[in-house]
């Protein structure tokens, strides 16, 4: 593993635990639901709120500056500044967005950055590498090699030397600077209010002691008034930071007397954003929360996943403030895994939006073919046609029930086997389904009309996947409860039809004893499980199966259905955090069949088994 | 930024701060007062001009004189000011190795001091 793989994913779980802390014993959910609320109800308002605010502003003193595109806003600033040469400027993903910094300094000005981060990959000339901690992919050691070059310095490399460094740099430049540029993190329209937070204090020096001061925001940044905003600040600093209040919140409303104030508010898509079938994406406060948990994020860092907007989210606001190549390479990198979306503090369903996205953005052919190929090997339905496969479209009429195995004499259970049991490495487990219903569920009917239309939905194929839909909801509609040995399934299904879709594994553990391993067996949590009822399926196990502790159950395989064909190498780092630690005899039980077979890549096949399998074997001894 | 109760108060916080001068070797120190304070959070201070937001960040070590106690800052939102910040600690970052290191702009050191 390279170095800076490990400083990425020391730097996020770091985070990821900081913040698991920090949540527990608050109550996130009306903290969330109470934020979620009024950004929705202030981007459905933003025309209004933005006249409001625009015009206290003025008559506070402020210039405001609409600007359409990110040209138009760098021209105004550029124009503003006159003969400004020496600017101090905050971190801003906007600014990034604008390249207002590269902009500047082509008109021979020096902007410097002063967020510590932004400074150190300024040095580097580097793009940030994420949302909030733009240097996360460098160690000390890395910093120091660059100041001891770049200065003339001999300093080991500390963070505290490298911290007192920048420090007695920076001051001059603060104290010197004909202008400063800081971005805002809301503005509130009753009162006009800017607000902007920040733990350096990098923000409150660039905004107070240059004559002339640039606020840089985008459109979607307004709220309705200051009720509320501490709500927002606080889960703003509590899902980026890990802090409930970062160190300095600074609030802006009049010029100081020595002071010219700008205001500028870029749209560059985000009006088309808010008013597309993705506008649930304009609710991202850019708190970087679902990178720090991303598992792709954590093995790639920034600069593979985006330019300036990184990860799920990244890529769609990239499809509508950058360009659609980005955008379309940035989905690509996306497991579909859903991990981020128990992070995201709005709520936002990125999963489900990027397949939207990728329903805009056909594969290219070397990546469409081995996925079709694969396809064809792993999911080939039976009943269909040769070419039919996971990813391709269904037949037409779909609705039949042919099994090896059915039951008629009640109708209110089914199972729906799904078609992963149907690749041949799956035999073993396919069978012990069938057998598990034979024994435990022996009224319920097997429906095997094969796919749930899961990767059609997440590859972007949307039609398919409504039809899928459609058709699964005409077969299931005679029975009270359908059971799914498959946790994808079961997870996509359930969040379409409700409780009467179950998993199969929870459902066959009261009808079984609880039976001791001689050695350890370990639980592997599927990551669409990490939401809603499937979460509790380990406790329901443990009912029957005695799981050891594994630091890594939560962690994600990097399966992905095909993303391990799609991205190898990614999946494969993935994949290669799970095995620390792990000898001897063991088995890991999972409900997930791309997760299994996924596992078995490095723990060999005897070693991973299926819930529903394992614990019939277990019950048979 | 002085008030009569901030001179009140003086005598009383003379003796303070010398032990603070020899705690921080004669660093600068500087001395503010905030329109209202939340328990546990921080303080709510107004800045009037450049000197106001010099005194609050760019001394070593910043004395936060707290006595209005609000349930949240909102309700200094509610106030008039032209500019204004929440302090909740000294300036810090984490930025090289997630290594917490205070004072990288900033003071290194913010005490509040509640003021019954």
């Amino acid at each position: 593993m390279s170095k800076f793989n490990e400083n990425v994913f020391k730097a996020t779980n770091l985070t990821v635990q900081k913040r698991e802390k920090l949540f527990r014993g608050h109550d996130l959910d009306s903290l969330r639901e109470n934020a979620q609320a009024k950004r929705a109800m202030s981007l459905e308002n933003a025309d209004v709120l933005w006249k409001i605010s625009a015009e206290q502003f003025q008559e506070n003193g402020i210039t405001v500056f609409f600007a359409d595109t990110a040209a138009s806003a760098n021209k105004f600033i550029s124009e503003k500044m006159g003969d400004a040469k020496l600017i101090v400027k905050g971190k801003s993903l906007t600014t990034e967005e604008m390249e207002l910094r590269q902009f500047l300094e082509k008109e021979e000005r020096e902007v410097v950055e002063t967020d510590l981060g932004e400074w150190i990959i300024q040095q580097r000339k580097e793009l940030p590498s994420h949302f909030t901690a733009p240097a996360i992919h460098l160690s000390a050691g890395d910093v120091a090699q660059m100041v001891n070059r770049k200065f003339g310095e001999n300093l080991p490399a500390d963070a505290h030397a490298l911290t007192a460094f920048a420090r007695r740099h920076l001051r001059e430049k603060f104290r010197n600077a004909d202008a400063g540029i800081i971005g805002a993190n809301a503005i509130c329209a009753k009162p006009a209010t800017v607000l902007s937070v920040s733990n350096e204090g990098n923000v409150s020096l660039s905004s107070r002691l240059p004559e002339k001061l640039f606020i840089v925001t985008g459109w979607d940044r307004i709220y309705d008034s200051v009720e509320g905003i501490e709500g927002v600040q606080r889960l703003l600093s509590a899902s980026a930071t890990a802090q409930e209040y970062t160190s300095y919140v600074d609030f802006f409303r009049k010029p100081l007397p020595h002071q010219q104030v700008f205001l500028i508010v870029l749209d560059n898509g985000r009006k088309a954003l808010m008013e597309s079938v993705f506008s649930d994406g304009a609710r991202c406060i850019r708190c970087g929360a679902c990178l720090n948990i991303c598992p792709v994020y954590e093995e790639v860092g920034g600069h593979t996943f985006g330019k300036v907007y990184h990860g799920g989210i990244g890529a769609l606001l990239t499809e509508f403030t950058g360009n659609d190549r980005d955008a379309s390479a940035i989905a690509s990198y996306c497991l579909r895994c859903k991990t981020c979306e128990p992070a995201c503090p709005m709520g936002i369903p990125i999963a489900d939006l990027l397949a939207r996205l990728s329903e805009s953005h056909s594969l290219p052919f070397y990546l469409s073919l081995p996925l079709r190929m694969l396809g064809r090997r792993v999911g080939a339905m039976r009943g269909r046609q040769k070419d039919q496969g996971i990813g391709d479209s269904p037949p037409s009429s779909g609705t039949h029930h042919s099994s090896p195995i059915t039951h008629h004499s009640s109708r209110s259970v089914a199972v729906f086997i799904g078609c992963m049991f149907r690749n041949p490495l799956m035999k073993r487990e396919r069978k012990g389904i069938e057998s598990t219903v034979a024994r435990f569920f022996p009224d319920a009917q097997i429906l095997d009309s094969g796919c749930c239309g899961m990767p059609h939905f997440y590859k972007g194929q949307l039609s398919v996947a409504v039809e899928r839909l459609e058709i699964i909801e005409k077969m299931i509609e005679p029975f009270e409860t359908v059971l799914l040995p498959c946790s994808s399934g079961f997870a996509y299904l359930r969040e379409r039809f409700g409780d009467k879709i179950e998993l199969m594994s929870m459902a066959m553990v009261e009808k079984l004893e609880k039976v001791d391993s001689i050695s350890p067996v370990y639980y592997h949590q599927p990551c669409h499980l990490k939401t809603g009822p499937g979460t509790k399926e380990k406790a329901a196990l443990n009912q029957v199966i005695t799981f050891s502790s594994w630091e890594n159950e939560n962690r994600c395989c990097g399966s992905g259905g095909t993303y391990f064909v799609q991205h190898p190498f990614v999946s494969r780092k993935i994949l290669s955090r799970k095995e620390p630690g792990m000898d001897g005899k063991f088995t890991i039980v999972t409900s997930c069949p791309s997760c299994l077979l996924q596992l078995r890549r490095v723990f060999g096949r005897g070693r991973v088994a299926h819930s529903v399998s394992y614990m019939l074997q277990s019950a048979t001894k | 930024m002085a008030t009569e109760w901030h001179q009140a108060l003086q005598s009383q916080l003379d003796d303070f701060i010398e032990k603070l001068k020899d705690r921080f070797q004669r660093q600068s120190i500087s001395i503010v007062e905030s329109l209202g304070f939340v328990p546990g959070a921080g303080a709510f201070v107004s800045i009037g001009s450049r000197s106001d937001a010099e005194e609050l960040f760019l001394s070593e070590v910043v004395i936060i004189l707290c006595r209005n106690q609000l349930e949240t800052y909102e309700a200094s939102l509610a106030g008039e000011f032209s500019q204004a910040c929440f302090v909740s600690a000294e300036s810090k970052t984490a930025d090289i190795e997630k290594k917490l290191v205070s004072g990288v702009h900033g003071p290194k050191e913010c005490i509040f001091v509640e003021v019954q």
